[in-house]
């Protein structure tokens, strides 16, 4: 059998610009704007326009979507496997990556869950997009037109605009390449795998794995190469702060970190992809056979980072019994809500648990001199009241309104503990 | 810094048991325990005034106890508040745990107590006051005042208190955020080698036994019952007038269905719950708070009553602690009101 080896063949980009044409140069992207918004535009959008916020820059994004690092496989024509671009070749081969910006989308909001980004100040500590220069795709919609539909127009002109980006990439040499391959290890380390939990819970709680739709979907076993491959996208209007956004999944903690004990402490074996449904029959086929692959792939261990918060703890907590009693070890990961019962649910078996930080933690964020998108949804958003706004233009939330406070991969090094 | 001290009648040398309804008095400097105190905190702070009270008088005029503490406390510009410690003293420390409250919930400012764990003071205070545990009588002073005084130079340095297993406190019940060293993905797979391993690991978030809760024997004839429909779904009257928040709510509602939804089945209202589409919801409240089926229901007679109220909260990103808090409020409103049954719905 070949092995699968992902040749990540990483363009560090310094600056981003809008000029006449495209190119990447001494790390510069330079972006023909008018043939981004021509190429990202969408019927829905009554309006479409894209601008740059840099690390350190006064600028608030809100209400942020999500965020796409731009990527795109040596073809010139694949980025996002079963929405843009084809099967062939995913997980392994050469992969273009532009690291240090990304694409954010923002607009009219769609629906109460979405997050902001500060590019400076406090809030800028809480969220990993704050480093990155950003491509914002600000665009609106006519009144009226329904969330599922204005969040499908959005997500695919979000992920357009990753696609077109990383097109300028394409014959650029790159800065360095990063190799990720399961080589074959000693035998006597113990095997492990990711339970990958994704919202698959309808009502704009959704993810897509090679375009379809999760909700659609049975567990499924995918090589972690596909994970860093662009197979999975989200359309997810979950809190801010714990949900995955496409460049979570591009750049996953878990995956990564298990990459790199990869033959040193254990042998990572898989990615099982497990869809988080609303309703308990399909939790616990979804669970249960979730489990029955990890027994079928012999692990000894897996880690279970949480999506979301609340109801998925359901799946979380059957996983994780159902694991122990068939000897797999479990360690969780996710933010707690609350102090004396910080989870909806809650079994024994649950005794190795990750904490990444709570996200009912108030900040206030002062102005910034800049808004891209309209600051005044914030009293509409997870995270926001109507008192956030503050006299001086401030707005005063709790973390679960920041892009990745608190995700539950473990991006951060965010903890914490009750006194 | 400044602290006043409050104490009660006994260790203010006023008397014992039938000294108990002291007013709330106030002297200037250290009275009783206070001069331990005093020449503990020499370089950190300075005890300016005692307040001698006695239990009874504390713990029956909350009101009054809370207007004069608050002045006291702008009086005397304190930083601080110390009481007691009250050790097993039961009325004193519910007089200390007042103290601590009026402090920390008015003025914001911090309170350090000392009590035996068996203090009912304890449990109802604990949230206001760095409690340090103590022995359950007066002899065990010295000790006592050495936690205290170990908090209270601690606050004084602004340092940080740390856990309660560090800082030698009773859990007060607030969360706080912390950087760790690794990142949470590096500590998954930390932790997750040290357990495969069999090796001794601590989780960072133990996890609760939840509280079983027994249903209520049903309904023997709903015909006759009087019924209540309710939701966590935030069906809200039209520009959501009292601002539930989309997520951790903190507050849940009582309306009346004329009043406030245009009529007993109509549920015109509106969704903001943050946890998912509010499309269909906004088009029919019905489908979050299920009014219309249940008035045919009521027409059929096969409810006695549908309650012309309802009470609806966000259950989106709710601690479960605080939605035990709101049920238990709301189930006492629902036996005033003499209902027999409640239909819950979720979303």
């Amino acid at each position: 059998m070949n092995d699968m080896c992902l040749k990540l063949d990483v363009i560090e980009i310094k600056d981003v610009r809008f000029g006449d044409s495209n190119s990447i140069e001494n790390g510069i992207l330079t972006i023909d704007k008018e043939g981004l918004i021509e190429y990202a535009k969408d019927p829905l959008f009554t309006d479409l326009d894209f601008e740059i916020a840099r690390p350190g820059e006064s600028v608030r994004i809100i209400p942020v979507k999500d965020v796409i690092e731009p990527r795109i496989k040596e073809d010139g024509a694949t980025s996002f496997p079963g929405i843009i671009g084809d099967f062939e070749g995913i997980g392994e081969g050469v992969t273009k990556v532009l690291r240090g910006c990304a694409v954010v989308s923002t607009g009219t909001i769609v629906g109460f869950q979405e997050g902001l980004i500060d590019m400076t100040g406090p809030g800028a500590d809480y969220s990993r997009y704050s480093k990155l220069n950003n491509i914002v795709l600000i665009a609106n919609v006519e009144e009226g037109i329904r969330p599922a539909e204005h969040e499908t127009a959005i997500r695919e002109a979000g992920l357009k605009a990753a696609h077109y980006i990383a097109r300028i990439a394409i014959g650029v040499d790159a800065d360095y390449t990063e190799e990720y391959e399961l080589k074959e290890v000693d035998p006597k380390l113990p095997r492990v795998g990711i339970l990958y939990m994704t919202m698959a819970q309808g009502l704009l709680h959704d993810n897509y794995v090679y375009g379809i739709d999760a909700k659609r979907l049975h567990p499924i076993l995918l090589h972690p190469n596909e994970i860093l491959d662009g197979v999975m996208v989200n359309g997810c209007c979950v809190v801010a702060g714990d949900k995955y956004t496409t460049y979570d999944h591009q750049n996953s903690a878990s995956v990564l970190e298990f990459y790199k004990r990869h033959g040193i402490d254990f042998n990572f074996v898989g990615v099982i992809v497990v869809p988080t449904y609303p309703g308990l029959a399909d939790k616990r086929r979804c669970c249960m056979s979730a489990v029955r692959m990890a027994r079928l792939l012999n692990l000894d261990g897996v880690g279970i980072p949480e999506e979301g918060g609340g109801n998925p703890e359901a799946d979380l907590m059957m996983m994780c019994r159902d694991c122990e009693a068939n000897g797999i070890k479990t360690v969780l990961s996710l933010g707690p809500d609350g102090v004396e019962e910080p989870v909806a649910d809650t079994d024994p078996a649950a005794d190795a648990v990750i904490n990444v930080g709570d996200c009912n933690m108030f900040v206030t964020l002062p102005p910034m001199e800049k808004i891209l998108g309209d600051q005044n949804q914030v009293v509409r958003m997870s995270g926001g009241s109507e008192d956030s706004v503050q006299p001086d233009g401030g707005v005063r939330v709790t973390l679960s309104i920041i892009m990745g406070s608190v995700n539950g991969q473990g991006v951060h090094k965010l903890c914490s503990y009750v006194y | 810094m400044r602290i006043v001290h409050y104490i009660n009648q006994f260790f203010g040398q006023v008397g014992g048991e039938d000294m108990a309804g002291h007013p709330f008095e106030v002297r200037e400097g250290v009275v009783g325990p206070g001069m331990a105190l005093r020449g503990q905190l020499k370089d950190i702070g300075e005890i300016t005034a005692t307040v001698v009270c006695g239990d009874n008088y504390a713990v029956e005029n909350p009101e009054l106890f809370r207007e004069q503490l608050v002045k006291t406390l702008q009086e005397q510009k304190a930083d601080l508040l110390v009481a007691g410690p009250a050790f097993n003293a039961g009325r004193y420390g519910m007089a200390c745990g007042q103290a601590c409250q009026v402090a920390y919930e008015e003025l914001g400012i911090e309170a350090v107590s000392g009590m035996y764990e068996e203090n009912p003071g304890l449990e109802l205070y604990r949230k206001y006051a760095y409690i340090v545990p103590t022995g359950n009588s007066a002899r065990n002073m010295r000790d006592a005042l050495a936690a205290m005084k170990g908090i209270i130079a601690k606050i004084a340095a602004g340092e940080d208190m740390g856990t309660p297993e560090e800082g030698g406190f009773f859990e007060r019940g607030f969360r706080k955020n912390f950087y760790s060293e690794k990142t949470g993905a590096e500590r998954m797979a930390d932790m997750l080698v040290t357990k495969m391993r069999g090796e001794e690991y601590k989780t960072e978030m133990p996890m609760p036994l939840f509280e079983k809760v027994t249903p209520s024997p049903a309904i023997p004839d709903t015909g006759k019952a009087k019924i209540i429909v309710m939701t966590s779904g935030g069906m809200v009257p039209l520009g959501n007038p009292d601002h539930l928040e989309a997520c951790n709510c903190t507050k849940y509602k009582r309306y009346n269905f004329d009043e406030s939804y245009g009529g007993k089945g109509v549920t015109k209202g509106l969704v903001v719950h943050g946890g998912y589409d509010p499309v269909y919801g906004n088009e029919d409240g019905n489908r979050i708070l299920p009014v219309d089926a249940l008035v045919e229901l009521e027409k059929e007679g096969r409810i006695g009553e549908l309650c012309d109220f309802t009470f609806v909260t966000v259950g989106n990103g709710m601690g479960t602690d605080q939605a035990a808090l709101f049920g238990e409020a709301i189930a006492e409103e629902l036996k005033r009101e003499q209902i027999q049954g409640a239909i819950l719905t979720s979303t």
